[in-house]
């Protein structure tokens, strides 16, 4: 459909999400050979990036607050899901609850929002091409991960990652940094408002198997010991599970009141 | 307001505000009167998105509803503003715009359009505003290209007949 000349519409449809499976994958494969198609999608990409930026939602939300325009739930839906899906909510997380009460491990939320406005996203630069990053899909070495979060009011964020073997990357403006320096502070003062971009990218290594990238949002900078002892603790209790671990682990180093995100990104073997 | 509602609202503003932003600035060219009419246009997505969301493209629908929505705004700035009476100074129109394409905007702008059906006005805006070709309006409107050739031929004839007219004096501004 698309592999032979550009059509803009498509690809601004692919931008926007939109298009059935085989209309996203022509235009996946169109955009591997066509350097001008990727472009677009850059330069869409910057917009919406620098629109945020400039108007995020909150200032949408605080003008036109949403009660007074609250999105309609399609009416396929049946009106009995919310309370089925809340009762289901429960049951699943009931022997969290019970197992590790108020004091036990923190149960890191892997997504986007919490009710705190946190956030941590990443867009994902591959072959030239910009898209919004999926967690879900599979990720290669070389990919480039540009995360984008949102403090929620904490003044420092701080970046690591722990690969499937236990090995703990500590990020910070220059790159990667070596695991276990105590100095300096490994932590970033957070930029206030919403969809802030770390000044630096993360490139995948070809260690194999999964990667998973773990934000700390806190009132104080931390150091790397701080951080790889946390992470390598956690990932012995966790039996070098990823997934695992995601759930168990515990508070996070530093002053009191910090809070977590995680993305577990899985690597396919290329 | 559930929290699903709110987190929907947001993704959508997050999704499609940025683009209304951009389709806006180029017609009002006002940073300040893009961000207010990219907030009307938003709000009018939110209470239709019942429906929006069910077709298969929302693209088109906020490409439509945008360009109307400023023309109209436009249009009330020109007719009402006092210092707008007879000027195109402050119009979308751009300075490189070539001449077809500033009297066929012009044509649209101006209310010209009016005898000609929304289908018409969708097509002649997107190749003469967005500079589509006719495959992706193709893409866009769900409409055969033979049928979007149809039209535009009719719509370049009567702009022909327009164009002589206005040179023999017949419109004026």
């Amino acid at each position: 459909m698309l592999t032979e000349h550009c059509n803009r519409v498509l690809v601004e449809r692919y931008f926007l999400g939109e298009g059935g499976a085989g209309e996203k994958r022509s235009v996946r494969l169109h955009l591997d050979g066509c350097a001008e198609c990727r472009g677009l999608v850059s330069s869409l990409e910057k917009e919406r990036r620098d629109y945020l930026l400039a108007h995020p939602y909150r200032e949408f939300a605080a003008k036109h607050p949403p009660e007074g325009n609250a999105v309609r739930k399609s009416s396929s839906s049946p009106r009995w899901l919310p309370a089925v899906a809340g009762l289901a909510a429960c049951l699943v997380l009931m022997p969290v609850v019970l197992r590790y009460g108020m004091r036990g491990p923190v149960v890191a939320e892997s997504g986007v929002r919490t009710k705190g406005g946190l956030v941590l996203e990443y867009y994902l630069k591959r072959g030239g091409s910009v898209t919004p990053g999926d967690a879900s899909e599979a990720h290669r070495a070389g990919d480039e991960l540009q995360f984008v979060y949102s403090a929620g009011g904490h003044a420092y964020v701080t970046l690591a990652s722990i690969d499937a073997r236990g090995h703990v990357s500590l990020y910070r403006s220059s790159g990667s940094a070596p695991a276990g320096a105590d100095s300096p502070p490994l932590s970033l003062p957070a930029a206030p408002g919403e969809k802030q971009a770390l000044p630096f990218a993360v490139t995948l290594d070809d260690s194999p198997g999964s990667e998973l990238f773990v934000m700390i949002f806190g009132s104080g900078p931390l150091t790397g010991g701080e951080v790889e002892s946390w992470l390598t603790g956690a990932f012995t209790r966790a039996s070098g599970n990823l997934e695992g671990l995601v759930s168990l682990l515990p508070a996070p180093p530093g002053p009191a009141g910090a809070k977590v995100k995680t993305l577990l990104l899985r690597k396919s073997q290329a | 307001m559930a929290e699903s509602d709110s987190t929907t609202q947001r993704e959508l503003y997050e999704k499609y505000a940025p683009m209304i932003y951009r389709r806006c600035l180029r017609f009002l060219r006002s940073k300040e009167e893009a961000q207010d009419a990219t907030s009307d246009v938003f709000l009018k997505l939110l209470e239709h998105w019942e429906s929006v969301q069910n077709r298969e493209s929302a693209l088109f629908w906020i490409h439509r509803t945008t360009t109307n929505h400023c023309i109209s705004l436009w249009r009330r700035k020109k007719f009402q503003g006092p210092d707008n009476e007879d000027g195109w100074e402050d119009s979308p129109l751009h300075a490189d715009d070539s001449e077809e394409k500033r009297i066929i905007l012009r044509d649209i702008l101006g209310k010209l359009m009016m005898p000609w059906n929304k289908s018409v006005r969708d097509i002649v805006m997107y190749t003469y505003w967005d500079g589509y070709t006719q495959d992706e309006i193709s893409t866009m409107t769900g409409m055969a290209p033979s049928t979007i050739r149809k039209y535009l031929t009719k719509f370049r004839r009567a702009t022909e007949q327009w164009k002589i007219e206005k040179l023999e004096g017949q419109h004026a501004y």
